[in-house]
């Protein structure tokens, strides 16, 4: 409805006069193509957001159907869990919350759409009583285009050499790559990569067997963090002094006391144990605990989150999907001998799995977030077969 | 909700889907067979007709020629010749801007003033008049979904030429039409761009079981295919599609048995059925459970509708029935093997609770049935005017009338009279249905699916390998 300068209301559908030429047969073929890749994307990964703008009027429905003070334990279709979280919020706001509670009600959800609208309905069920209450939105192409955004995750190889590497770093226009041994500065240009200039690590030192280790750089200078060592040098000169002191690794942005001489883990200043950190918002963090169980962390504390464990997960902030966070945890590909990169939401301590995943050449053996997700997380895998190391920028690409 | 089909609707499509592979650039040329099992007399789209199969064959049958203002595609109502359109606050005058370009099948220019003309000989009781580049319509009583109605089939544009020729400007002109085949040629200006092949012919009234023989034998390349005969046709390797669900079966309960002394013996029975292994067995996996007239995806709310709870007769109740009351009758088609089959695995499930159902398709005068088995179309538009149309056939049927929701609905309205309609189990929901095409050897990989989602086809996407570059 819009509503006339005299201030009647007028219903009105205007669409552009816009031509269906359509013997395009690549752009045709593209299009079964990509029909073709949404069928086969599992139903759990169905985008859902699309639906969250009408979480305000759905929870105001149910609360007055519940009444003040009312108990509910509402739940949504599996793949509704952004709503769902919405919803609940929304309820507890206005003072309806407590679904443990005997007397709570209980109110199954989903939303959906026909031809003309989007719809949530909710069934709310109280003792015997059963009563079912809906909203709708008019629906229009915009919103089908404007909905969920198109996220994947992009895997682009930027250093392979055959000794372990531990991290990989952009310094200007080259490379800083971190070994067990050294230090070394790559120059990259058509004729590939090479090795300039190599400065090794200065240490009595035994590495531990699951030896890890991490570079920082700012502007020319650059530091290297490994279990009980920290080195700090320059790259125009290059050089490199190390030292036997253990200092804060830069591991997402998680404050923490670097990881301890003969170990291969971080400890927060409260104690808790982790070996990587995605950041996921301002000031919160999926880490990976121990025994592989991802935990959110915050100032709040630590909440396990729901979703399977892992060895790796980096997260991203993600610009074109508002504030959304999305991180990337790895799992054993179905397929060969390689480690495969899965893309999660955030929501609230869900995480919610999209269809999209990066399948890597070997085991992944480090994934190092950018602070505050700010940019790519670079992952390190050994390739077994072909007996070789590959560093790895990810990053996630979006569409809508 | 979302997830409007079955998981075995879904594995059957995707599995459709998988055979479509090989991206090879379409050909040009070629005559295109199809085959319907209804004859269709005229492909006039506004002809009257009291069968509703009829219907359905002349409506995918005339929008190969004609097209109407609007269009409904899955993700909503879509401009056609129409390009932008308003209404006023009540509704009920409304102003459709008519899409200039557009050549008709004898090469002349779409005018509003065609467009007006055909619309008074499809709803003479609108006021319908031209007015510079737009039509204006007048429908008296508020009708807020115009746009939705003005997309059926019946009011696609027809212009009558001389002689009572029927022009249109769809992507295929009539060339000639038989008493059992319609042939078309491809309209060369069409303004959606030519079709790809050059001809199409369609031989009608062909019984279904003719059309399996003729697809199988190469002498059909687009046929209808019964959810029973599906495998048949993918284990010869032969394509299958399906629409989105756009028929429902349903049992109906003939008055005897309607009544509300008999509710505890309805939910009895109602509860016996076994949806699933209908659908996955039966109709091998192309038809979805449905507890809901409407399919969820025209509906959005079809996982709210309440199914047959409430009491009902246990198992030993049942058995202590007389013989007359255990024992339910029921009607079908005698020519709907589909029904037949879904009415025998009715039987199965219902004997295993104490029935004994007796499938009956006669074909002469018979016992007095206690329930029928009917099959109603879902029309893909908005849920008031599907529920409506599909309330109305039920009552033909011999579902008891039920209050029908008023028309532009709010859907929460539309809702409570489905769910009145259901509440006292005389209409019990089986099974939805879609519509779907077995597709020949011929046929090449398409870059679009035949079988539209919303209902009919999709031919001038359709090409055919060895057709003339």
């Amino acid at each position: 409805m819009r509503r006339n300068p005299n201030g009647t209301d007028v219903r009105v559908l205007s669409f552009a006069a816009v031509g269906f030429h359509g013997r395009e047969w690549r752009t045709r073929l593209a299009s079964t193509a990509l029909a073709l890749a949404t069928l086969s994307i599992p139903a759990s990964a169905q985008p859902t957001a699309a639906f969250v703008d009408l979480a305000p009027d759905l929870a105001s429905t149910i609360a007055d159907a519940l009444g003040r003070g009312a108990a509910a334990n509402v739940t949504f279709a599996p793949d509704e869990v952004r709503m769902q979280a919405e919803v609940v919020r929304l309820l507890a706001a206005r003072g309806i919350g407590g679904g443990e509670r005997a007397d709570a009600a209980k109110v199954t959800a989903e939303c959906s759409t026909n031809l003309r609208e989007r719809v949530c309905v909710a069934e709310i069920r109280r003792g015997a009583d059963r009563r079912v209450v809906m909203i709708t939105r008019p629906r229009d192409r915009a919103d089908d285009s404007g909905g969920e955004p198109i996220v994947g995750i992009d895997a682009r190889p930027i250093y392979t050499q055959r000794h372990p590497m531990l991290d990989v770093a952009d310094a200007g226009d080259r490379l800083l790559v971190l070994t067990p041994d050294s230090v070394a500065l790559v120059g990259v240009d058509a004729g590939g990569a090479r090795a300039i200039a190599s400065q090794p690590i200065a240490t009595a030192r035994v590495w531990p067997r699951d030896v890890r280790g991490r570079l920082r750089v700012t502007a020319s200078s650059y530091e290297a963090f490994l279990p009980g060592v920290t080195c700090r040098g320059t790259t125009a000169p290059f050089t490199l002094a190390c030292a036997d002191e253990s200092a804060p690794w830069p591991a997402g942005g998680l404050a923490n006391s670097g990881i301890a001489p003969s170990r291969n883990a971080f400890s927060t200043t409260d104690g808790f144990t982790f070996y990587e950190a995605a950041p996921v918002g301002s000031d919160r963090w999926l880490a990976v605990g121990e025994r592989r169980v991802l935990t959110f962390v915050d100032a709040t504390g630590h909440v396990p989150a729901h979703g399977d464990p892992a060895d790796h997960a980096a997260g991203f902030r993600q610009t074109c999907a508002g504030d959304a966070a999305y991180v990337v945890t790895d799992g054993r590909s179905s397929e060969g001998n390689g480690d495969t990169l899965r893309l999660f939401r955030v929501v609230d301590t869900r995480l919610v799995p999209l269809p999209s995943t990066a399948t890597l050449p070997g085991t992944l053996t480090a994934l190092w977030s950018a602070a505050a997700g700010a940019g790519p997380a670079t992952a390190i895998v050994h390739d077994v077969n072909a007996g070789r190391y590959e560093a790895f920028h990810i990053s996630l690409s979006c569409a809508r | 909700m979302k997830r409007f089909i079955s998981l075995c609707l879904a594995l059957a499509s995707a599995a459709g889907a998988g055979a479509v592979v090989g991206a090879v650039r379409p050909q040009y040329g070629g005559t295109l067979r199809a085959e319907v099992d209804a004859a269709i007399g005229t492909p006039d789209p506004s002809s009257p007709s009291s069968d509703p199969a009829q219907d359905a064959a002349r409506a995918r049958i005339a929008t190969l020629a004609f097209e109407s203002l609007t269009a409904i595609e899955p993700d909503g109502l879509h401009p056609l010749l129409a390009t932008a359109w308003q209404a006023d606050p009540r509704a009920s005058r409304w102003r459709f801007q008519v899409r200039s370009g557009v050549v008709l099948h004898d090469g002349t220019r779409l005018e509003p003033w065609q467009v007006a003309a055909s619309l008074r000989a499809s709803e003479p009781a609108w006021k319908v008049a031209a007015e510079d580049e737009a039509i204006v319509i007048e429908t008296g009583e508020p009708l807020p979904d115009l746009p939705w109605v003005l997309a059926d089939a019946r009011h696609a544009i027809v212009v009558r030429g001389a002689g009572g020729a029927l022009i249109g400007s769809g992507p295929f002109r009539i060339d000639r039409v038989d008493l059992s085949r319609v042939s078309f040629k491809a309209h060369e200006p069409y303004w959606r761009a030519r079709a790809f092949v050059d001809a199409i012919q369609i031989d009608t009234g062909r019984r279904p079981e003719a059309q399996l023989a003729d697809l199988e034998a190469g002498r059909a390349d687009i046929v209808g295919v019964r959810a029973i005969d599906a495998r048949r046709l993918t284990r010869r390797g032969l394509r299958v599609e399906a629409s989105r669900p756009l028929e429902l079966v349903a049992l109906v309960f003939e008055p005897h048995r309607a009544d509300d002394s008999a509710l505890a013996w309805r939910r009895a029975f109602a509860a016996t059925l076994n949806r699933d292994a209908m659908c996955s067995v039966v109709l091998q996996g192309e038809a979805s459970p449905a507890s809901s007239v409407l399919p969820g995806w025209l509906s959005g709310y079809a996982r709210a509708i309440a199914s047959a709870d409430g009491p009902r007769l246990s198992a030993s109740a049942i058995g202590a029935l007389p013989i007359d009351q255990r024992t339910v009758v029921v009607r079908v088609d005698p020519a709907d093997l589909v029904a037949q089959a879904i009415a025998e695995r009715l039987a199965v499930d219902a004997r295993e609770a104490g029935f004994t159902v007796k499938v009956q398709a006669p074909v002469g005068l018979a016992p007095r049935p206690d329930a029928r088995l009917v099959r109603i179309a879902a029309p893909a538009t908005t849920p008031d005017r599907a529920l409506a149309q599909m309330a109305a056939r039920l009552v033909v049927r011999g579902a008891p009338a039920a209050a029908a929701p008023p028309a532009s609905a709010a859907l929460e309205a539309t809702y409570r009279a489905e769910q009145a309609l259901l509440d006292r189990v005389v209409v019990v929901p089986i099974v939805h249905l879609p519509q779907l095409f077995g597709i020949g050897e011929r046929v090449g990989a398409p870059s679009t699916a035949v079988a539209r989602p919303a209902g009919g086809w999709s031919l001038a996407d359709v090409w055919l390998q060895g057709g003339r570059p």
